[in-house]
């Protein structure tokens, strides 16, 4: 059994339950943290579901929804199944109520939602996108959390992310080499 | 450079990553590789599986679908080539998922930087001895032109203690330590100083800088000082 990856599942159910949204989003980067060190796409979709709740729970028109109460209800009995499922070592039973927790995520993103949906997809792009901070390719960032590879990188370029780590050739170096390759 | 002497010269070759073809087609400037091809005699070179992530599978998805039809249509047109992956180059890809995957530990635990689709990127750049990697993604950059600042750059992002294993290093920069490196903002560059830019837009410094700008947001990896200072030096 993973012990950590149960310590931080039950907090995120904690965080959930007491409508702890900033606490949700600071799991949720711990954990990405964890799954590029790991590269485990179990803790990478952990983290993509904390940062996904963050975001239900910051808006109001969902917690305030006459349906909330009964859709919270069932993601927290999903999570906690999922690690009923860890401490039995049944990898297959946890997978399955993650993904039942991720199926009312999107459900309730459909049902609710005013405007701007899929919350979960954005949520995958967020995560990807800080693990390419930590240092992960694109692909493998978008690899990890399921994000996908075109979005993540326009996403990425509308941070500042490459401002952070400038390219140790400007663009009028690489210019003149390229230069000199084509023209001798 | 003139056709004449353009077509006297050996064509060269430039192998583009799924980043660059992004960020140039999202920005239809892909028709500015045309004429780049024709007057600076460059092969555009594209590895399988970015064809297949570029065109066949966006072209199924509505949002995605004009951008893979540029591509398809500049594949069909024959200013980007397809490569085949060969076995040589699975062989290739394998020993590089390998050495990549042991180049770096964070508090003991190896972290794999880098994808199968990057690996088979520089995999074909060996194949076919290329002579230019476009790539607007940053770390395959970084772990070919600067790998004694990955650790640095690592670090300031992980609480653990980060460590590099030097024999995989090494071995991975004699293989492909000597890459020469340009991303999309360097191909608009070039076709602005060579006047392909203008058969696309007028070849103005406010449109030089407007779609400098427009590949930097569509992920190229560049930062805002650079193309400052660059622009800086263009004048205008």
């Amino acid at each position: 059994m993973d012990h950590r990856l149960v310590k931080r599942l039950e907090a995120l159910i904690g965080a959930f339950e007491a409508r702890q949204a900033q606490d949700l989003k600071r799991l949720g980067g711990g954990i990405i943290e964890q799954a590029v060190l790991k590269n485990d796409e179990s803790l990478a979709k952990v983290s993509v579901i904390a940062y996904a709740l963050y975001k239900i729970l910051s808006k109001d028109h969902f917690v305030q929804s006459g349906q909330w109460p009964k859709i919270s209800q069932s993601i927290s009995q999903s999570l906690l199944k999922s690690v009923q499922a860890l401490e039995k070592n049944d990898n297959a039973g946890f997978a399955k109520s993650l993904d039942s927790a991720i199926e009312r995520i999107q459900f309730i993103d459909s049902e609710l939602s005013n405007f701007a949906k899929d919350i979960y997809g954005k949520a995958k792009i967020k995560q990807a996108s800080t693990a390419y901070a930590m240092g992960l390719s694109l692909s493998q960032a978008g690899s990890l959390t399921g994000a996908d590879r075109k979005e993540l990188q326009r996403y990425i370029g509308s941070t500042r992310i490459h401002d952070e780590q400038p390219a140790g050739l400007g663009i009028e170096q690489r210019l003149r080499n390229l230069k000199e390759v084509l023209r001798g | 450079m003139n056709e004449n002497e353009s077509a006297a010269k050996p064509r060269k070759k430039i192998v583009l990553d799924s980043s660059s073809l992004i960020s140039i087609s999202d920005n239809c400037f892909i028709k500015v590789m045309k004429h780049l091809a024709q007057k600076e005699n460059i092969s555009f070179i594209i590895p399988e599986s970015v064809y297949m992530e570029s065109v066949q599978t966006p072209a199924r998805i509505k949002r995605f679908e004009l951008n893979a039809i540029r591509i398809r249509d500049a594949v069909e047109e024959g200013y980007i080539k397809v490569m085949k992956t060969t076995p040589a180059m699975r062989q290739r890809m394998e020993r590089l998922e390998r050495e990549t995957f042991d180049l770096c530990e964070c508090d003991g635990e190896k972290v794999r930087l880098l994808h199968l689709g990057e690996s088979e990127t520089l995999a074909l750049i060996k194949e076919i001895n290329a002579d230019v990697l476009a790539i607007d993604e940053r770390t395959t950059r970084m772990l070919i032109e600067e790998p004694q600042n990955i650790v640095p750059f690592l670090q300031r992002r992980h609480e653990g203690r980060v460590s590099i294993n030097r024999a995989a290093l090494d071995s991975f920069r004699a293989e492909y330590g000597g890459i020469k490196i340009v991303r999309s903002v360097e191909l608009i560059a070039l076709s602005y100083d060579d006047g392909t830019f203008g058969e696309e837009i007028h070849r103005t410094r406010q449109a030089l800088e407007a779609a400098l700008y427009a590949v930097k947001f569509a992920g190229c990896a560049v930062s805002f000082n650079e193309i400052g200072n660059y622009l800086r030096k263009v004048g205008g």
